[in-house]
């Protein structure tokens, strides 16, 4: 189908597209456009007005500030998988950036919109999780920092209010270990399951493992049980068997055409183990 | 697919069940409803405005209450269509007395749905069904128990 008509407006500034989206009713931000123009096209939204930020160059970029990195809202996934500041300060960023959709999607998609758009099968969603992210928000009263853990409260659900923006993800940038690992829809590079992971140790003992995971239900979430079985304890592979085993009870998991609920549940077993075993060597 | 869930209220059955057929209270608590008509006996004619997020959409349907054993069970039929897709359900709703006027509403639900989108977005149906029943019966106990016993 066609999309309903809708006006459309560049915004050159934040400030700018705040102005637009407050004074339009009705009005939505465009900014890679690879979820909300399919939306579109089904009709399933019919803004009236797409107020584009693409052009907002204060949006896109990649910084390190105090430790952290700092990314525009606006920067695609190609950048993000091309930086060599992503590389080498948060290798679980740079394991996903790589895995998501197709090399056209990563030119075009933005880690904003996906995380705005916050679908249950999203990549980007995980990462924020696992790296405890921090998220920026503009509204026209000022700005607001959420934490990922606060910011994504159901399907397709985000504590973004209509006429905010968001324009910055922060994370750590200290180079700790992690890993993406994703079953994909072998048709639409969805994830059926993606467990995002992230493991600090020393010489085959622990510190500090996060295990984040999308696709498996209405919305990523982080398997804290999980974490908590293996925070400061000695690597063995028992440990890593022990604590994947448990990483999917109590998950009400999606079931579609793609995989009943009960495959999504053992999947998120099988890649929390995988990318457990991969980070932690056992 | 199959929609379950269990609420509890704090009432008696008789309480909940009475409030839970009132077409006024069915009028206010289901999401989105813009009007609901009676066109029979315990049947409705209805139109929702629904969604998650940006994503709503307009449905036309029936509604029809049958089997009532009052304050036993009853069973709700709807059918409803609107641009999204269309679905059709059935929903078995049973009424136990759990003592100390308190009553366990316990609900299984059969719906089919289709149409373009429902088949291309089924991943979103039963998260957004259950969600959407949550807020019914949220808005239900609010009503229930609101007005003082």
């Amino acid at each position: 189908m066609h999309p309903a008509p809708f006006a459309y407006k560049a915004a050159h500034s934040v400030e700018e597209a705040i102005q637009l989206l407050r004074s339009h009713e009705d009005s939505k931000i465009l900014a890679g456009g690879h979820s909300l123009i399919p939306a579109l096209k089904l009709r399933l939204t019919q803004p009236a007005m797409l107020i584009d930020i693409s052009k907002i160059s204060s949006l896109r970029g990649i910084r390190r500030e105090n430790g952290k990195l700092i990314i525009g809202s606006a920067t695609t996934h190609r950048e993000i998988e091309k930086s060599h500041l992503v590389a080498e300060a948060s290798p679980l960023l740079a394991s996903l950036a790589p895995q998501i959709g197709d090399v056209q999607v990563r030119h075009r998609g933005t880690i904003g919109g996906s995380l705005a758009h916050a679908d249950p099968a999203g990549d980007w969603p995980a990462a924020a999780l696992a790296v405890d992210a921090e998220l920026v928000i503009a509204g026209a009263h000022g700005t607001r920092t959420v934490h990922a853990a606060d910011f994504f409260t159901g399907m397709l659900t985000t504590v973004i209010h209509p006429d905010e923006i968001l324009t910055e993800i922060r994370v750590p940038g200290d180079g700790t270990p992690g890993i993406y690992l994703k079953h994909r829809n072998a048709a639409s590079g969805y994830a059926t399951v993606g467990v995002a992971v992230t493991a600090s140790h020393d010489h085959g003992h622990i510190g500090t493992v996060t295990i984040a995971v999308t696709g498996a239900t209405s919305v990523a979430f982080r398997a804290s049980g999980a974490e908590h079985a293996l925070n400061g304890h000695a690597v063995s592979a028992h440990l890593l068997d022990e604590a994947a085993s448990h990483a999917a009870d109590g998950l009400e998991c999606l079931s579609d055409i793609h995989a009943p609920a009960a495959y999504r549940s053992q999947l998120v077993k099988v890649m929390v183990r995988r990318a457990l075993g991969k980070l932690l060597h056992a | 697919m199959r929609i379950d869930g269990t609420f509890s209220f704090n009432a008696n059955p008789e309480k909940v069940w009475d409030v839970l057929l009132d077409p006024e209270a069915l009028k206010a608590c289901i999401p989105g409803c813009q009007s609901m008509t009676l066109t029979g006996e315990n049947t409705y004619v209805i139109t929702l405005t629904v969604g998650i997020a940006q994503f709503k959409g307009t449905y036309d349907g029936n509604v029809s209450i049958q089997d009532a054993q009052r304050p036993d069970h009853y069973e709700i039929h709807v059918d409803g269509k609107g641009r999204p897709g269309w679905v059709r359900g059935v929903g078995k709703i049973k009424l136990v007395d759990a003592g100390n006027s308190t009553t366990t509403v316990e609900v299984e639900g059969d719906a089919t749905i289709g149409g373009p989108v429902f088949s291309i977005g089924s991943r979103f149906v039963p998260p957004a069904a259950k969600l959407l029943m949550g807020q019914f019966f949220n808005a239900m106990k609010k009503r229930v128990e609101g007005s003082a016993s």
